[in-house]
């Protein structure tokens, strides 16, 4: 299923067979429970480990399983790509409460009934052992029970999609694009998309399962050196990335529409120009600021982190005293909002229920510049009561408990949320930023990161643009930019319209959705010079 | 569906006795997918099975207890020389018999690999070393528990917060492939780790180190340790960034040491001009030249009596040599597989790097302990460990990331106070050759790992910013 260059700029070009299987997958929603179902085995040997838990002594127990399948392809299929790979990793938990203290059994695999009764024993026994030690308490609070079943809302679910016909799909796009211009080297492009099928069951008689699907591709346009700078240009497509979807996600993306656009980007990133270091105004665009969003608020407003729940491993955080700050402490200027949700569409985080069966709300972390909530889970939820309690809210858990790495057979932990930055009133575009702007830089795309306090940042961008009288004129380079967290929020002065807002799903597993914004008085560096 | 399901044979129990699978378990297995396959050509299992006890704690109260127990197995189908692999943690026979035939169909979209039309396979020998600790393995989740207890003790009698984890593991590697190969190790390991911070957040030390044998390790004294650099670097003072006279704890040391890995370390790579070790032209490296100051050496051997490791690569077998990849400053080696061994060296053994090592003096080189170092400084910093470290140029390995849990400025041969965090920018080359001092090796923290490196102090360390997290 070739399709030559003269498909080129038609559009998203929507083969025959797989509009057929569109409407087939459409015409059944749910075709995937049986596979589930049946892997998932009967619901008694949930309800084994949970009994066996309860009559060892466990006041609380929860037990969860996960199914996880991944599909990556890497369509140049050369002797240094892999080329596809599968995995399937399957796996039971059991977390068992006893005296305030957590005990946990995991075991790969599909289980007999017998062997969750073992899991949830081993769990229990495990929270006895711990619960030896000085008193502590735990205050889940109360949930409604939660039973029912839940899928992502795919249109086509990319695990009826044969491997052929994928790469066929994205072999035809790199066709397409390397043929575009002359001076295009290599265009690099993955795929790899998961389906989550999980199970959750607890003592307080929750009883869910949910199907969590995820597609994330990556398109990469590489072009050969500059003839005089001996610079290589790179440009990935910031329209891609991670999403709650399914394979429509990527007939969907603009692929072949923003192709010349992504080769002559990196095309003209070949010829840089130097930068001088120091303070600069910077417009960011909207995946530049979703990076420094999940960088430094994402991470500073997890509540583990900031009650020092996981000082020896990722940090902390410099909202170091919740308490005292929620309410109060200026996170950064009134023009910044961010709340966190579970249920945006297409979020990489969407869930109906996280692991502790909570149904998720939507809370805002930051109004107007001001902290006002945490990410939390059941147990951090009751840190909060004197706070929820002053300001009318219910303590209730913001449903973000989750699971990493291998699954249920590992201890739940926090994880991101979807993050979501309020667009401004005006209805504002990256170029009206970069048009207010008399001298500064416009960064684009890139990566960001933060100390383990989330407090000291440095970023830099896919490209970076030195800005002149409003105009964007050339790129510059290298550069990056630092900042220390609440200076660089107090900076912000301008934000982009609701219609510049854009989704990015990230690394960490969750999505940002961002607007460009404009930050006075950011130290701009070069990454490569030394002291 | 309850029919469907009830109508397969119920799986046997997955809780192996010991807790992970056995030689003759693996073997049974390996025999279950080999009678599974169909179409000719090699079949290959890794699997990788362990035990994990983990007591995590936080705020001086345990935190959770985990046991778990995590099979993986790689199913590789080669015929014709493209080979089609399935990672899959199901044991059931419907499981295997899945993975199989998913391998033999990815099979068909890869090409063939030039490796795997070589001559049939000899089994090469691979050493023997020791990695199994009985105590270790008995200790369990139930010993990390308690052991946890004692840890948190002395800090929080100081009035200290203390947050860690001690996790034991016992696991096993095997490679079985149809063609003869069939290793399998087992090992044990422990990891203990801790951070201690004040109340008020201004102040955090830290302490960790893994192996094999817990009677190598003193968690007790990894706890004191911790705890004495928390209440040393309360209110630390900012100093100006710049070049500094820096002393590197072993951590420190291994945390950039550790950036000189195996993508660094590859011949091709730098026959192809990329990275740190590549040539002057085309199809050169830097061998035999001078790279690091004549006094150190970076060696890996899994026969190390502080820093051994499963002596084979873990997803094909090929064993781990011995290997001195720089000796007395200079490149001696650079890791090959079996197709650039065959295509320019003419044989067909491959070199690998383990992702362990250890940085060591040359043999009659003075050594320095921390504490002489400090003596003989007039003016410097001592750094615990850095955190988050990464690659920012792959050519001269330049890195960029913060120190973290406990910096001091060193004045006239003593420490004279705590000072802020900073960010730097700096490559491991760079600092390995301007060493002022070298100390005697130790095993530092590196989970799943074997790191051996010791306490240096180098001029012109390049700290760019301060960084006034803690």
């Amino acid at each position: 299923m070739k399709l030559g260059s003269a498909a080129a700029g038609a559009g998203v070009v929507w083969p025959r067979r797989m509009l057929a299987e569109i409407q087939a997958a459409r015409a059944t929603p749910g075709a995937w429970a049986p596979t589930v179902r049946a892997l998932l085995g009967p619901t008694e040997v949930a309800a084994s480990a949970l009994e066996a838990a309860k009559s060892a002594g466990a006041v609380y127990a929860d037990v969860r399983f996960s199914y996880d399948q991944a599909e990556s392809l890497f369509p140049f299929v050369g002797p240094t790509y892999p080329g596809p790979r599968r995995t399937e990793h399957i796996g039971w938990g059991v977390r068992a409460l006893v005296n305030g203290y957590w005990g946990f059994a995991g075991l790969d695999g599909v289980a007999t009934t017998d062997d969750a009764a073992t899991l949830g024993r081993a769990a229990t026994a495990q929270a006895t052992n711990a619960a030896r030690g000085k008193p502590r308490t735990v205050d889940l609070g109360r949930i409604p029970v939660a039973t029912g079943t839940w899928a992502t809302p795919v249109e086509i679910d990319p695990f009826t999609v044969s491997y052929e016909e994928k790469a066929d799909y994205m072999d035809s796009i790199i066709d397409d694009i390397q043929r575009r211009r002359y001076g295009v080297a290599h265009t690099f492009a993955y795929i790899t998309v998961e389906r989550g099928d999980r199970l959750f069951a607890s003592s307080e008689g929750s009883s869910i399962s949910q199907t969590i699907f995820t597609t994330t591709s990556r398109l990469e346009v590489n072009v050969s050196a500059d003839w005089m700078s001996e610079l290589d240009g790179q440009r990935a497509a910031s329209f891609l990335s991670s999403a709650g979807a399914g394979w429509e996600y990527i007939l969907s993306s603009p692929l072949r529409e923003r192709a010349t656009q992504l080769i002559d980007e990196a095309l003209g990133a070949r010829r840089p120009q130097p930068v001088d270091l120091g303070r600069y105004d910077v417009v960011f665009d909207a995946e530049a600021t979703a990076q420094v969003i999940a960088a430094s608020i994402g991470d500073a407003t997890a509540l583990d982190r900031a009650m020092g729940y996981r000082a020896n491993e990722d940090g902390t955080s410099y909202l170091r005293d919740p308490l005292s700050m929620l309410g109060t402490f200026h996170v950064g200027s009134p023009l910044l909002t961010v709340s966190m949700n579970r249920s945006m569409p297409h979020g990489v985080a969407t869930v109906k229920w996280d692991d502790e069966g909570v149904e998720p709300r939507d809370a805002t972390l930051v109004k107007e510049g001001i902290l006002t909530d945490f990410q939390t889970t059941r147990e951090a939820a009751s840190w909060l009561a004197p706070y929820y309690g002053t300001t009318h809210q219910p303590v209730r858990s913001n449903g973000c408990m989750g699971l990493v790495d291998r699954g249920a057979s590992e201890p739940p932990v926090q994880v991101p949320p979807n993050l979501v930055m309020q667009p401004g009133a005006d209805e504002l575009s990256f170029h009206d930023l970069v048009k207010s702007t008399k001298k500064g830089l416009a960064f684009v795309g890139g990566q960001s990161s933060t100390d383990w306090q989330a407090l000291n940042g440095v970023g830099g961008g896919s490209m970076v643009y030195r800005i002149t009288n409003g105009e964007l004129d050339g790129t510059v380079g290298p550069a990056q930019y630092l900042y220390r967290s609440p200076d660089f929020w107090k900076n912000l002065v301008a934000i982009g319209g609701k219609r510049s807002a854009a989704p990015f799903g990230l690394l960490t597993g969750n999505t940002v959705s961002a607007v460009p914004m404009k930050v006075t008085n950011v130290a701009i560096t070069d990454p490569t010079r030394k002291a | 569906m309850r029919t469907l399901h009830q109508k397969r044979t119920p799986p046997a129990s997955l809780f192996a006795p010991q807790g992970f699978l056995s030689r003759d378990e693996c073997q049974a297995l390996f025999a279950q997918v080999v009678g599974l396959t169909t179409g000719g050509g090699t079949t290959k299992l890794r699997v990788s099975s362990t035990r994990e006890g983990v007591a995590e704690w936080a705020l001086n109260r345990t935190r959770v207890v985990s046991d778990a127990q995590h099979t993986d197995l790689t199913i590789t189908r080669t015929i014709a020389g493209a080979e089609g692999w399935m990672r899959t943690r199901r044991l059931d026979a419907d499981g295997l018999r899945h993975a199989v035939r998913m391998a033999e169909y990815l099979r068909l979209a890869h090409r063939p690999w030039p490796e795997n039309l070589t001559d049939p396979y000899v089994d090469q020998p691979i050493s023997h070393p020791t990695l199994w600790s009985e105590p270790t393995y008995q200790l369990g989740a139930e010993g990390c528990t308690d052991l946890a207890q004692q840890l948190i003790a002395p800090a929080e009698s100081a009035g200290m917060i203390s947050t860690g984890a001690l996790r034991v593991v016992a696991q096993s590697e095997a490679v079985m492939r149809s063609d003869g190969m069939a290793r399998f190790y087992p090992t044990t390991e422990i990891q203990c780790s801790m951070t201690v911070r004040d109340t008020g957040g201004t102040a955090s030390g830290w302490a960790g180190v893994n192996h094999y044998d817990i009677a190598k390790i003193d968690p007790a004294a990894l706890a004191a340790t911790a705890l004495d650099k928390a209440r040393r670097s309360a209110h630390p003072v900012a100093v100006e960034p710049g070049r500094w006279t820096a002393i590197l704890e072993p951590q420190a040391t291994a945390d950039l040491v550790a950036m000189i890995d195996a993508e660094a370390l590859d011949r091709l790579k730098a026959e192809m001009r990329q990275g740190p070790f590549k040539g002057p032209t085309l199809g050169t490296s830097k061998i035999s030249e001078q790279v690091l100051d004549r006094r150190l050496i970076l060696r890996s051997d899994p026969m190390d009596p502080e820093g051994g490791f499963v002596p084979f690569e873990e997803n094909d077998g090929t064993p781990y040599l011995p290997v001195n990849w720089i000796d007395k400053g200079v490149l001696k080696e650079l890791k090959y597989r079996e197709a650039y061994a065959l295509a320019k060296l003419g044989y067909d053994h491959a070199l690998l790097k383990p992702p362990d090592f250890r940085l060591t003096t040359a043999p009659g080189v003075p050594t320095m302990s921390v504490e002489e170092m400090i003596a003989t400084t007039d003016r410097g910093v001592l750094v615990t460990r850095f955190s988050g470290v990464q690659l920012v140029d792959f050519g001269s390995l330049l890195c960029t990331g913060y120190t973290r849990d406990g910096v001091w400025l060193i004045e006239r041969g003593k420490i004279s106070k705590p000072i802020q965090n900073f960010r730097f920018i700096e490559s491991p080359l760079f600092i390995l050759n301007n060493l002022d001092a070298v100390g005697t090796p130790v095993r530092v923290f590196a989970p799943g790992s074997a790191y051996v490196a010791p306490p240096v102090r180098v001029r012109d360390f390049s700290f760019v910013a301060l960084a006034d997290a803690i």
